[in-house]
């Protein structure tokens, strides 16, 4: 694919625990992204998604796999180039206040990333800095303030300016409205639009706020114990989900909308530790259409339709079945 | 309490509204240090008479008669001597101290950085490093640094020299440790996703916020180095008199105490515990300047609450812009208690969202459910006289048995302190102005404190956000809920186990018997959310508070967790008040909800007239902010003001 920006193939991430075990956060997943595009990453804690940004960004050295950017292999490449390649990707992170220095001033957080690279004089610099502050609905009277005075939703556009400043071509978006009021988020996730049209910034989008997914994702990536389950153009995988994971978790959402009643389809327990995977499917424990063909091996992901692929046996089942398996009944004291 | 027109201070405005900051100790203590150093330079010269030479004839004059503090054995003027002191004690310490703090901190800021690396050579030299500092850390400092003045002689250069070499791998173990913590903070990792090197990351970066405790440790320090310096010279190892040095005057003086001459040793006794402690009290007033001011330092209440834009001020504007919008689309909304409904046009002329809300919130139940919680006009202040302001105003609203309300709001809200007023656990600075909270017809607020401690825990009990930190984690899961129902029942150890058994599995956890004896670290979010609705339901409760139940689970969970309260909740007929910002939990799990903003109601009524047809134009903001959900699944046009 001549216009992909980033490939990545067959990434694994394993954080070892001792001599015999490992936790699989990444366990073999590829994808790509295209130039402008925003794919979205979508999974529960524990899914290893937050791991796939960092790796694709190199803040994490991946145990196994390729990863191609610009048609460059910056899978194993020496810090020094790395450097180079950071000012063309930024990360925007979930703990907005956290994300900032406590004791830099906005404008000084802001203009960092210039400050690293492009050769720019003082004057320079700060009419960037203004015009992104500008960009992101700041004022220039925050210039000078600490994170600590600006509300989370300031603080998480403050972030926003920082990654998008230098115009990089991918920057990982990790939660960006999760722990932000409803109207912080509708402000943050039309200001990553504007910038994207502005800019023609690719977004990988890690979150599990499906309607953040929605109103910013080309094609969705659905991640279930460091696997990517299910993927696709995000219209078709919000409305016919070929997995019985999508299903749950978009079954999950509860709509402001009490004439619409949540869907009854729901899963058992929660997701396991990810502790040395079985070569099974990660999901059988909880799911309601488990059969013991299930444990032979991990389903490979295969394209059900055009752009749209599952990682199920019996994924043709999921459109149809609605119903929840019975659940057994809490007992009372 | 935003800070809406930061103005650029002049240095002096600043350093005034610092030093505001500062108690009234920590004040003097900068004085008085400030007064020490001074003293140190200048002290030869304002000495009434000479530090180091007395005549013979005028030994041991006691305090008063033209000496103010008397004169020491060989007939030197105590208070010169003490006013000179300072230059060697306060010296000695600072130079040593200095010495230690430019060796050891960047030293332990490095091995601290790069030890929590992936480089293998870094945390080798660090370990190596480290189990170097563990043998000379070994011996007692007073001994080492005794000794190293004994083989190399008392001189002043060698005594800063062992304080020195005793104080540095303090401060290399203080900079090594907040540096591991620090590189795994998420600023730290953005600085590297925008192209730092790791030396720039280590000290652009993270050296500054690193600091506070290293000043603190200095000034401990420097205290510290006083006492060293002056106990080595009290043996006779450091300064030698005549040269005028606490340690040896106390020594010297010593020796007099038993004939009843007190005044040459405890003056200077008196002298060094004065300047171990102002040294103490400043590290931690500059460590208090040194702090980021926050918004909650600078408003002195809750956070939440203090990012409230101009919260309540008297003229009414969201109210009053609602109205308009209100008589103009619906002007009968919400339909009131039947009876009242003839005069509602009147009462809409006068106050009309205000009665609205009460109406909703207070109108009697029409399945006659008995009242279990009925607050009236609750209003809670923030700070006290003139600058007092409202954190929560007129709050009113009435809960039957078996009922589920939905507060909802935005951070800074004032649901939160709702909450907390409701629990009687208001913050500090915080205190109900007017108004009553009645529950189960006892005014909560006229409760004595033993009473109150009948009633938390067994007749209103809560189910906190984050449950795993909400949960003690030292303390296994079975002895946490034996101690609530023991709190409450008079039962013993096995009587209790069995009731704790039952509530685990009453909350569907499987093999309750072996979760007794976890602790919270070992079970997962969800788990841990569950063990929390057993212990609220322990007693029976009439009333739940839930402050954001499922905040932090996943979704898939929060539905399990959602469920379970709604089922075992209802069958007891508890009343349930559930706080979130979460629309979608309100449309599907209670009954009734009200919409705060700055600290009121804005908009009551039932969950469906509510959310279905909002008239407040907060609760359209936020029933729009929630709109994106009705596109999932089924496309449909996007509502105004949505994104794509």
């Amino acid at each position: 694919m001549s216009d992909a920006l980033l490939e990545v193939t067959d990434l694994r991430k394993h954080f070892p625990i001792d001599k015999h075990a490992y936790v699989a956060a990444i366990n073999g997943i590829s994808f790509d992204v295209r130039r402008g595009e925003t794919l979205g990453l979508v999974g529960e804690s524990g899914s290893g998604k937050s791991t796939v940004g960092r790796c694709v960004l190199r803040l994490l050295d991946p145990t196994a796999g390729r990863i191609v950017f610009g048609g460059e292999d910056i899978t194993t490449i020496p810090d020094k180039k790395l450097r180079s390649f950071r000012r063309r990707t930024q990360i925007v992170f979930q703990e907005h206040g956290g994300a900032l220095n406590p004791r830099w001033p906005v404008g000084r957080i802001i203009g960092e990333p210039l400050a690293l690279g492009d050769r720019l004089s003082e004057a320079e610099r700060t009419q960037r800095v203004t015009e992104m502050l500008e960009f992101v609905d700041l004022s220039p009277r925050h210039l000078d303030q600490r994170p600590a005075h600006l509300t989370s939703s300031e603080q998480q556009r403050v972030g926003i300016a920082r990654a998008l400043i230098t115009h990089p071509e991918l920057v990982v978006l990790d939660e960006p409205t999760s722990n932000l009021d409803p109207t912080g988020r509708t402000e943050v996730l039309g200001l990553l639009k504007r910038l994207q049209n502005e800019f023609g910034t690719a977004y990988i989008l890690i979150s599990h706020d499906l309607m953040a997914v929605e109103a910013l994702s080309d094609r969705v990536a659905i991640m279930y114990l460091g696997r990517i389950v299910e993927t696709g153009r995000t219209a078709d995988i919000l409305r016919r989900q070929r997995h019985p994971y999508s299903k749950a978790l978009m079954s999950a959402v509860l709509y402001a909308d009490p004439a619409r009643p949540p869907a009854p389809f729901t899963l058992r327990g929660e997701i396991s530790s990810g502790v040395n995977p079985r070569d099974e499917c990660s999901l059988y424990g909880r799911c309601p259409l488990a059969e013991p063909h299930c444990l032979t091996a991990f389903p490979p992901l295969v394209e059900v339709e055009p752009g749209h692929s599952s990682a199920c046996y019996r994924s043709d089942e999921v459109v149809s079945i609605a119903a929840t398996p019975p659940q057994p009944r809490p007992q009372m004291i | 309490m935003t800070p809406a027109t930061p103005k650029r201070l002049s240095v002096v405005g600043r350093a005034q509204r610092s030093l505001r900051r500062l108690s009234r100790v920590e004040v003097t203590a900068l004085c008085g240090v400030a007064a020490l150093l001074i003293l140190a330079v200048i002290g030869p010269w304002i000495a009434p008479h000479s530090a180091t030479t007395g005549e013979l004839s005028e030994r041991l004059l006691s305090p008063g008669t033209g000496r103010w503090l008397g004169t020491d054995e060989n007939g030197i003027d105590i208070l010169s001597r003490l006013l000179v002191a300072p230059r060697t004690d306060v010296v000695v310490a600072l130079v040593a101290t200095a010495i230690s703090a430019s060796v050891g901190a960047p030293l332990g800021i490095l091995i601290g950085f790069f030890e929590g690396g992936n480089r293998r050579g870094a945390k080798l030299l660090g370990e190596g490093t480290l189990r170097l500092l563990d043998v000379v850390q070994a011996f007692p400092v007073f001994v080492l640094a005794l000794v190293l003045v004994a083989v190399r002689g008392p001189s002043i250069v060698n005594i800063i020299a062992a304080i020195a070499f005793v104080n540095a791998p303090v401060f290399l173990r203080l900079a090594r440790s907040e540096m591991l913590s620090l590189r795994e903070r998420r600023y730290a990792e953005a600085a590297r996703a925008a192209g730092n090197s790791d030396l720039s990351i280590a000290f652009r970066h993270l050296t500054p916020n690193a600091l506070a405790p290293i000043i603190t440790q200095i000034s401990v320090t420097i205290g510290f180095a006083i006492l060293l310096t002056a106990g080595l010279s009290f043996l006779g190892a450091g300064v030698r008199p005549p040269t005028p040095e606490l340690g040896a005057m106390i020594s010297t003086g010593a020796k007099y105490l038993i004939l009843g001459q007190w005044w040459p040793s405890v003056f200077p006794g008196i002298a060094l515990g004065l300047m171990v402690f102002l040294f103490a009290t400043v590290g931690v007033a500059i460590v208090r300047l040194l702090e980021p001011a926050s918004r909650s330092a600078a408003g002195g209440a809750d956070r939440a609450d203090a990012g409230v834009p101009e919260p309540l001020t008297p003229a009414v504007a969201p109210v009053g812009a609602a109205n308009t919008e209100i008589q103009a689309l619906e002007p009968a909304y919400p339909p009131g208690p039947p009876d009242r409904n003839d005069d509602a046009p009147d009462v809409l002329a006068a106050s009309p969202l205000r009665s609205l809300v009460e109406d909703a919130l207070t109108a009697p139940d029409p399945h006659g459910r008995e009242i279990v919680l009925r607050v009236s006009d609750l209003t809670v202040e923030a700070g006290s006289g003139p600058g007092a302001r409202p954190v929560l105003s007129d709050i009113s609203l009435t809960l039957h048995a078996g009922e589920v309300i939905g507060i909802v709001g935005e951070s800074g809200s004032g649901k939160s302190m709702l909450v907390r007023a409701l629990l009687r656990i208001l913050p500090e600075g915080t205190r109900v102005r007017s108004g009553e909270v009645n529950f189960a017809d006892r005014d909560l607020y006229a409760l004595d404190a033993a009473a109150l401690r009948r009633l938390r825990g067994h007749d209103l009990s809560a189910i906190l956000p984050d449950a795993k930190s909400a949960l003690n984690p030292v303390i296994r899961i079975g002895t946490m809920l034996e101690a609530a129902i023991r709190a409450h029942r008079k039962v013993n150890r096995s009587e209790a186990r069995a009731i704790a058994t039952g509530a685990l599995e009453g909350v569907g956890i499987q093999d309750a018997e072996r979760r007794l004896k976890a602790y919270p670290h070992e079970l997962s979010g969800g788990m841990a959310q569950r063990v929390c609705i057993a212990l609220s339901l322990l007693h029976n409760p009439m009333l739940i508070i839930g402050d954001e139940p499922t905040a932090g689970l996943d979704v898939t969970v929060q539905r399990q967790v959602l469920d379970l309260m709604a089922t075992v909740i209802n069958e007891r007929t508890a009343a349930q008040l559930i706080v979130t910002r979460d629309l979608g939990i309100v449309a599907h799990y209670c009954q009734r909800v009200a919409i705060m903003q700055g600290g009121r109601i804005v908009e009551a009524g039932p969950t469906k007239d509510v959310l279905l047809r909002p008239q407040h134009r907060h609760t359209k903001e936020l029933v729009s902010a929630s709109e994106h959900g009705h596109a999932i699944g089924t496309p449909r046009p996007h509502a105004e003001g949505s994104l794509v």
